[in-house]
Formats: C-alpha cells, structure tokens, sequence
C-alpha cells in the first residue's frame, strides 16, 4: 500500500498589518504551507502564482484557489483580503482548468 | 542643413542657467550653489544635494519625509540628494500652459521647499481619481517566484507617497551580525538607485523592512511622469531585494558568512 505523507513546509513569520493569514496545500495533499505576510490588497490570480511557486508547482500554468470549507473558488480578479472573511482559512491551490 | 544637437539644446541650457541665476545661484565647480543647497546635472538626471546631518539614521530618520529627499554615501560621508530624471521635465512640459511655472523652475522649487522637511505651502493634494487613473492596479502587485508584495499609495493630507512592505516584521531576536548584513544591503541599495529610500519602519512593537518613494509636493505638471516611473522603480528593487531580505530575516537560514559583519563598502561616485 502506498503511504502519503504531508509535507509541512517551514512557516513564515509572524504577520504585520494588512496582511491576511491561511493555509494552503496542494491539490494531491502532499505540501501544505502556512502563509502569514500575505497582502490582503493582492488579487487571488497573483498570490495563487506566488503559492505554486512555494509550492514548487509548475509556475507555467495558471492555478486558482479553492475555499477548503466552502467548496468555492475565489475570483482571480478581486483582492485576497475580500474573501478570506474568516481567520484560520484553509485554500487549495488548483490548476485553473474549472474555467473552460 | 541639419541643425547641431548642441545648437538645438542651447536654447533650455540657456533658460535654464537664467532661472538659476535669477533664483540666486552662484556657478560652482561642477554646477550650481545657493547656501547649502547644489545642484547639478548628473547623466541623464537634475540632482540638488544638501547636507545630511551628524548623527541622523540614513535607514530610518529620511522616512516618512515629504519630497525625493534621501541620503546617499559619498566616499565616507553621507549626502542628501533630490534627483528627478530630466526626461520627466519634457513629458510634463506639454502639461503647461503659458502662466505656469517652466517644468524645471518647478521641480527647483519643489526641491527647494521640500529640503526643510514641509510639504509645500499651498500644495494641492491630487485627486485620488487622478492617479488611479495613472497607476495600474494590476501593476501595484509584485510577484517575485514566491515572494508576493503590494505596493501601498499614501494619499492623505499633505502627504503623496508609495511605499511596498519587503517584510513586515522583522525578528526582534535577530543577531546582531544580521542586523548589520541587512543595513548594509539596503544602504547599497539605496546608493545606487534613484528616487528609492529604503529602511526601517518601528511600530507597536514591530520593525518592517520598506522601500518609499514621497512625492509630496510634485509639480501638477509632472504627477504622471513621477508616478509612473516611481511605480517602475519600486517594483525593480522590491524584486531584487526581497528574496535576499527574507533570506537574511529567516532565523532557521543557517550560513556562517552571515555570523561575520559586513565590511562597510563607500559609494566612490557618490552617485545612485
């Protein structure tokens, strides 16, 4: 049987303000990443690319964030902060393939 | 006939070296001088230059500041430098209409006036509308590989500035050595590239690593030109530094060059 395991990668440091705070982890569940300096003012499409690249997930795609609680993707065009109304969020990051 | 380049630029020099001398400026070995206050043409840039304090920190005390006021090392002293690319005078110009002020008597007086640490008297703060339109908003985000950073725009009363948050904060256990290899980072930095300020925010507790430009007090006629290369120079060193700040930040970052202090290198030009 194969085991996966998940690979915390190391956190970052504390946060400052404006800045929002979440998990992500990829889609196969292998590297998840707690992500505390993130500026609420990005749009989701640029901090999506910033985290695959965290990530070390192919920078050449486009990839999308998913709200692990509620099964939506967040708009790529609007700023992170506007949809991340709960602390302790937890996001998937996904190819961007949802869009046709 | 073709008429000389040199023939072509007479005419602005002339102008120019006018408005000096009407302003009180007396010609220097390479420019001009009025009290402490130089000015000079370096390259393609019009730099006036003071004097920077005794004992002030050229990483925290010029923050803040209105203006493009900054220090720069010259060989072992620091200097005080305002430096507007010459390029921006002309895209401005064709803002003007004939009661203005000529684009360089502006930006004399903006750096003239700014060199007390006040704003302008009677400066008017451009509509937020205004430089929305001048400033893309897919352009204030910056991405560099995992690293992403937002440029913030300051617009408040007597104050027009834009400043990115490289790390917004800064371990208070970090060592001493670090330390040192930090300022010395954003000191090199803030040598060699124009219009940039860089150094440490202190705030309830908490330090934060930033880059600023403060265009308070710009001349109406060039607020589209300052901002959009402003813009351009903040992303350029946000990119190039904030891999390497983190990296210095990072308490589990384990390098033995970094337990030894930096040797503090003098800027022999003395220009950015």
């Amino acid at each position: 049987m194969n085991m996966t395991t998940v690979e915390v990668l190391p956190t970052t440091r504390a946060s400052g303000p404006g800045t929002v705070s979440f998990t992500a982890r990829d889609i196969a569940g292998l590297n998840e990443i707690t992500v505390t300096d993130m500026p609420g003012a990005a749009p989701v499409g640029d901090v999506a690319r910033s985290l695959a690249n965290r990530l070390n997930l192919p920078t050449d795609v486009p990839w999308s964030l998913r709200n692990d609680r509620s099964g939506e993707y967040l708009k790529d065009d609007a700023d992170l902060a506007s949809q991340v109304p709960e602390a302790g969020a937890k996001f998937t990051i996904t190819p961007r393939t949802h869009l046709g | 006939m073709t008429t000389p380049i040199t023939a072509l630029m007479r005419g602005p020099l002339c102008e120019r070296d006018a408005m000096l001398h009407r302003r009180g400026f007396d010609r220097c070995d390479d420019g001009w001088r009025r009290n402490g206050l130089e000015f000079r043409i370096a390259g393609s840039w019009l730099q006036f230059e003071t004097a920077w304090p005794d004992n002030a920190d050229p990483l925290s005390d010029h923050l803040g500041k209105p203006g493009l006021w900054k220090p720069v090392r010259v060989g072992h002293q620091l200097r005080r430098i305002f430096t507007v690319q010459e390029s921006a005078l002309s895209e401005g110009a064709d803002a003007l209409d004939e009661t203005d002020r000529s684009s360089f008597e502006s930006v004399l007086d903006w750096a003239a006036e700014t060199a007390d640490g006040a704003a302008p008297v009677g400066w008017a703060l451009p509509e937020r509308d205004t430089i929305d339109a001048y400033l893309p908003k897919t352009r204030l985000t910056i991405v560099q590989h995992s690293f992403t950073r937002q440029v913030e725009l300051i617009h408040a009363t007597g104050r027009l500035a834009l400043r990115v948050s490289l790390l917004s904060n800064l371990p208070v256990e970090l060592p001493a050595s670090r330390l040192s290899w930090l300022r010395e980072m954003l000191l090199e930095a803030q040598d060699e590239n124009h219009l940039v300020r860089l150094g440490l925010t202190h705030d309830r507790g908490q330090s934060a690593v930033v880059v600023e430009i403060d265009l308070t007090g710009v001349p109406a006629a060039l607020l589209q030109p300052m901002l959009s290369t402003s813009l351009d120079a903040l992303r350029w060193v946000a990119c190039q530094l904030v891999e390497s700040v983190d990296f210095i930040a990072e308490a589990g970052t384990v390098s033995r060059a970094l337990e030894i202090c930096p040797v503090t290198q003098p800027n022999p030009s003395g220009e950015p």
